[in-house]
């Protein structure tokens, strides 16, 4: 079992605690003048999201997290699991609904996205900061209506709803900031 | 904003201000008339304080046609020794400013060779050493409130409870609340062979240094009365409460440690009594044992005078004075430029 010591801290480790998958975000020596040395440390659980704050005591050692990440393509959902496959060795891996969860709105088949694997199954999934998306549903658009600044639902093609400005269609294409979930702009492609 | 490797790291202008202060305080203690000394940096042993690990060297005096040697010298963690056998020798109050050495301590206020100004006053009580302390500090950094509270004080103001009499599992309970501390349970012992159980004085230290004093940012705070636990060097007395504690003091700004000050052990059985168990510790620790320094344990059963001595760390009060948190911004090359 590979392990770490505090001495080795440092942001972007990847370190068991809890029986979860950490990375360690922040990680600061305190050590008094005459006292035992403490590693202050933040960590985000790579599972929940949650950023849990713990002390550690300078010389211990904690489990190594087999954490790694890799560029996949997404293939397709069948409803339960999502469908992801190495584009190199065509290896496939599913995921489900624990693992996929909020970014399956922004998936979009043949897409390139990066999966956490975590001692060999994937953990997380990441999409790109900005995606292009068809408008699948939306009222009709108010043609040269680019002025009034309001904005109306749109469904796009993977099922996530988004508000976009009155002038937009059905059937074109849309640019969404994926952090956000705003709408960016037409894509650039469209 | 950072610099090429080569550059310095502090500015010219934050030079020209350290190199003032440095100015300021060798005013301060000629209008004193303490007397300014120089002692070594490198020597035949060290101080066996267990959290101190010093830097060493191979033979440095010897034949220079013998490539290496088996002998090992100590760079410095402090002033201390030197000084002590200084003032065994007669030499009054006296003061020092020069370089001081510590392995494995870097961080954005830690560098392992930092400048120390270390003083002793002959009779002097510990708290008019720290009123000293206060004045000194003011003069360089100008006007500053500095509170003054005891250790027990500040622990139950933050934690609610008495540090002197607090149980382990009293103190695990709130290490676990405030600073996300727990031993490990199934893990092996560290690389360095480390227990994981901890002292009642870890305990106090991790929640004191990691929850009590980042509370204290934007106070300036002399704390005194440590536990007897902590006395280090110091003198062991009783408090009004009738409980043991050492007759030492420590200085906070923003919850960063600036001074650690003792009125000074002179008993020479104690001291060596001391030694032989922070050797103990060091073992318990994984850590070498060190070569009790006999000069000094010499220079003590001549007689130390009454006195009491404080170090405070320069390159912190720089730091202050130019309202940095980083120690790089007034060091010409830390450690990673050099």
């Amino acid at each position: 079992m590979a392990t770490y010591s505090t001495s080795e801290f440092k942001n972007g480790l990847k370190v068991m605690l809890e029986g979860d998958p950490c990375s360690i975000v922040v990680n600061e020596l305190v050590k008094p003048g005459k006292g035992q040395a403490f590693n202050r440390v933040k960590l985000r659980n790579l599972r929940t999201g949650r950023v849990w704050e713990r002390t550690f005591k300078s010389g211990e050692s904690i489990e190594a997290a087999d954490v790694h990440e890799q560029d996949m393509q997404y293939l397709y959902t069948d409803g339960e699991y999502w469908h992801f496959m190495d584009p190199e060795s065509y290896e496939q891996y599913a995921a489900d609904k624990t693992v996929v969860d909020e970014t399956a709105q922004w998936l979009k088949e043949q897409d390139t996205c990066v999966v956490t694997f975590w001692d060999g199954a994937p953990l997380s999934i990441a999409v790109a900061n900005f995606v292009d998306l068809e408008i699948t549903q939306t009222d009709p658009g108010l043609k040269g209506d680019t002025a009034s600044g309001g904005s109306k639902p749109a469904t796009l093609s993977t099922g996530a709803v988004v508000k976009v400005p009155l002038f937009l269609c059905e059937g074109e294409v849309i640019r969404i900031d994926t952090r956000t979930g705003e709408y960016q702009g037409r894509s650039k492609g469209s | 904003m950072s610099t090429p490797d080569w550059q310095s790291s502090a500015s010219i202008d934050s030079l020209k201000k350290y190199a003032r202060m440095l100015q300021s305080i060798r005013v301060f203690f000629q209008q004193r008339d303490v007397l300014e000394v120089t002692v070594p940096c490198i020597a035949s042993t060290s101080s066996p304080a267990p959290h101190l690990d010093s830097i060493t060297v191979n033979a440095p005096f010897l034949d220079v046609s013998k490539a290496s040697s088996d002998a090992e010298f100590y760079l410095q963690t402090s002033p201390e020794f030197f000084m002590k056998r200084l003032l065994c020798s007669g030499s009054g109050s006296i003061y020092r400013m020069g370089p001081a050495f510590r392995r494995g301590e870097i961080s954005s206020r830690h560098n392992p060779e930092f400048t120390m100004l270390e003083w002793y006053r002959t009779d002097w009580h510990y708290h008019q050493l720290m009123d000293e302390v206060a004045e000194l500090v003011v003069s360089l950094l100008g006007e500053l409130e500095i509170e003054r509270l005891t250790y027990s004080a500040l622990f139950q103001k933050y934690v609610g409870i008495d540090p002197h009499c607090a149980t382990i599992d009293e103190l695990a309970a709130i290490a676990w609340e405030t600073v996300g501390y727990q031993p490990p349970k199934t893990m092996p012992r560290a690389a360095d062979n480390q227990p994981a159980v901890l002292a009642k004085d870890e305990w106090l230290e991790l929640i004191f240094s990691g929850y009590i004093l980042p509370k204290t940012s934007g106070r300036s705070i002399l704390v005194f009365e440590f536990p007897a636990g902590q006395a280090e060097l110091a003198e062991i007395m009783i408090n009004k409460q009738g409980q043991k504690v050492a007759s030492r003091f420590e200085l906070y700004v923003n919850g960063i440690e600036l001074a650690n000050g003792y009125q000074e052990l002179t008993d020479s059985r104690e001291l060596h009594q001391r030694f032989e168990l922070w050797n103990i510790e060091r073992r318990r620790l994984g850590k070498p044992v060190i070569e009790l320094d006999k000069n000094l344990l010499d220079a003590q059963s001549h007689g130390l005078p009454r006195c009491s001595g404080v170090a405070l760390g320069i390159d912190r009060v720089a730091m202050c004075l130019l309202e940095t948190t980083e120690i790089r911004d007034i060091l010409a090359f830390p450690v990673d430029r050099v």
